[in-house]
């Protein structure tokens, strides 16, 4: 049986993608269509928020893709300055623009969503603060990999620099509990249970479901293009010595 | 804030999500395209198999 390094192989890699694919693209559909739909026409408006309630289900499900694409780049980060292995660094270059556009996404839905209900677009609260230096970070590993091309030393640059900013993670997760924040504490990973109405919180969940299967779509998607681009690459650097070596004969 | 107020915000909030995740999709799309059609033409001009 293949076990899961057998797949870090990229030939092994594109060959599971390419059956696993089409099937997440259809998962992701089918989830962000129900999702929509009952975040539109079934759930009902909140007490307190009215409409305005239904950001929740693009904000919440984009801050935790952020925060997960930032894992998926660590875990792979690992693989860069453990293993060395080529599919490690491919995905860890691939899973930052896609975190950095799921970070955006909350970051603009949080404030449409906070200036109705909080009466401002942004405040320096803690958990907007650190949600913001996450973007930032990614900004910032993307601007490395681009500066540094695909070389190993700016792999392995944009790795550490991934595992410095891991530390933002559980500073958003918890400065909700650690700060006086405008940003209300966690509803729906706590301890005790939700604090949500369920008739809001399964249309919530679906979402996020919906989201993730995209999420993994668009990074295998992402991976496969950065694969071709180094065989493209490698094929490139060999026709170009091949045509030297015949001109030297 | 009256309701129709609250969904000017609504809409541009969905608005902004999907122009942002449709514009990631289209431009890793026609990026898969464009590299599809470079490797066939290198393997036409002679590289190897890959």
């Amino acid at each position: 049986m293949a076990t899961f390094l057998d797949y870090m192989n990229p030939t092994r890699f594109m060959a599971l993608t390419d059956r696993a694919l089409p099937w997440l693209g259809v998962a992701a559909t089918l989830l962000l269509g129900v999702g929509l739909f009952a975040a539109f026409f079934l759930v009902p408006p909140d007490y307190q928020q009215g409409e305005t309630v239904r950001i929740m289900y693009i904000h919440v499900p984009a801050a935790w893709l952020g925060m997960f694409a930032y894992i998926v780049m660590t875990s792979a980060s690992l693989g860069v300055l453990v293993w060395r292995h080529p599919l490690a660094d491919a995905a860890q270059k691939t899973a930052a623009p896609l975190g950095a556009v799921f970070t955006f996404v909350c970051l603009v839905t949080g404030s449409l969503w906070g200036k109705p209900m909080w009466g401002t677009y942004w405040v320096w609260d803690a958990r907007l603060t650190s949600f913001l230096v996450l973007f930032l970070l990614y900004l910032g590993i993307i601007a490395i990999r681009q500066t540094m091309d695909d070389t190993p030393r700016g792999a392995r640059v944009a790795a550490i620099m991934t595992l410095v900013g891991l530390i933002d993670i559980p500073i958003i997760k918890f400065s909700v509990d650690w700060w006086n924040t405008l940003h209300q504490p966690a509803s729906v990973f706590r301890a005790g249970g939700s604090t949500i109405s369920g008739s809001m919180l399964w249309p919530l969940l679906v979402m996020a479901l919906g989201a993730s299967a995209l999420f993994l779509t668009l990074h295998f998607m992402a991976l496969r293009n950065e694969i071709l681009r180094r065989r493209i690459a490698r094929l490139t650097r060999e026709a170009v010595q091949a045509g030297e070596l015949e001109a030297a004969e | 804030m009256n309701d129709d107020a609250h969904w000017s915000y609504i809409l541009l909030a969905y608005g902004v999500t999907f122009a942002v995740v449709g514009a990631v999709v289209w431009r890793i799309v026609a990026e898969h395209r464009r590299l599809l059609a470079e490797l066939a033409q290198l393997q036409d001009s002679g590289g190897d198999d890959v």
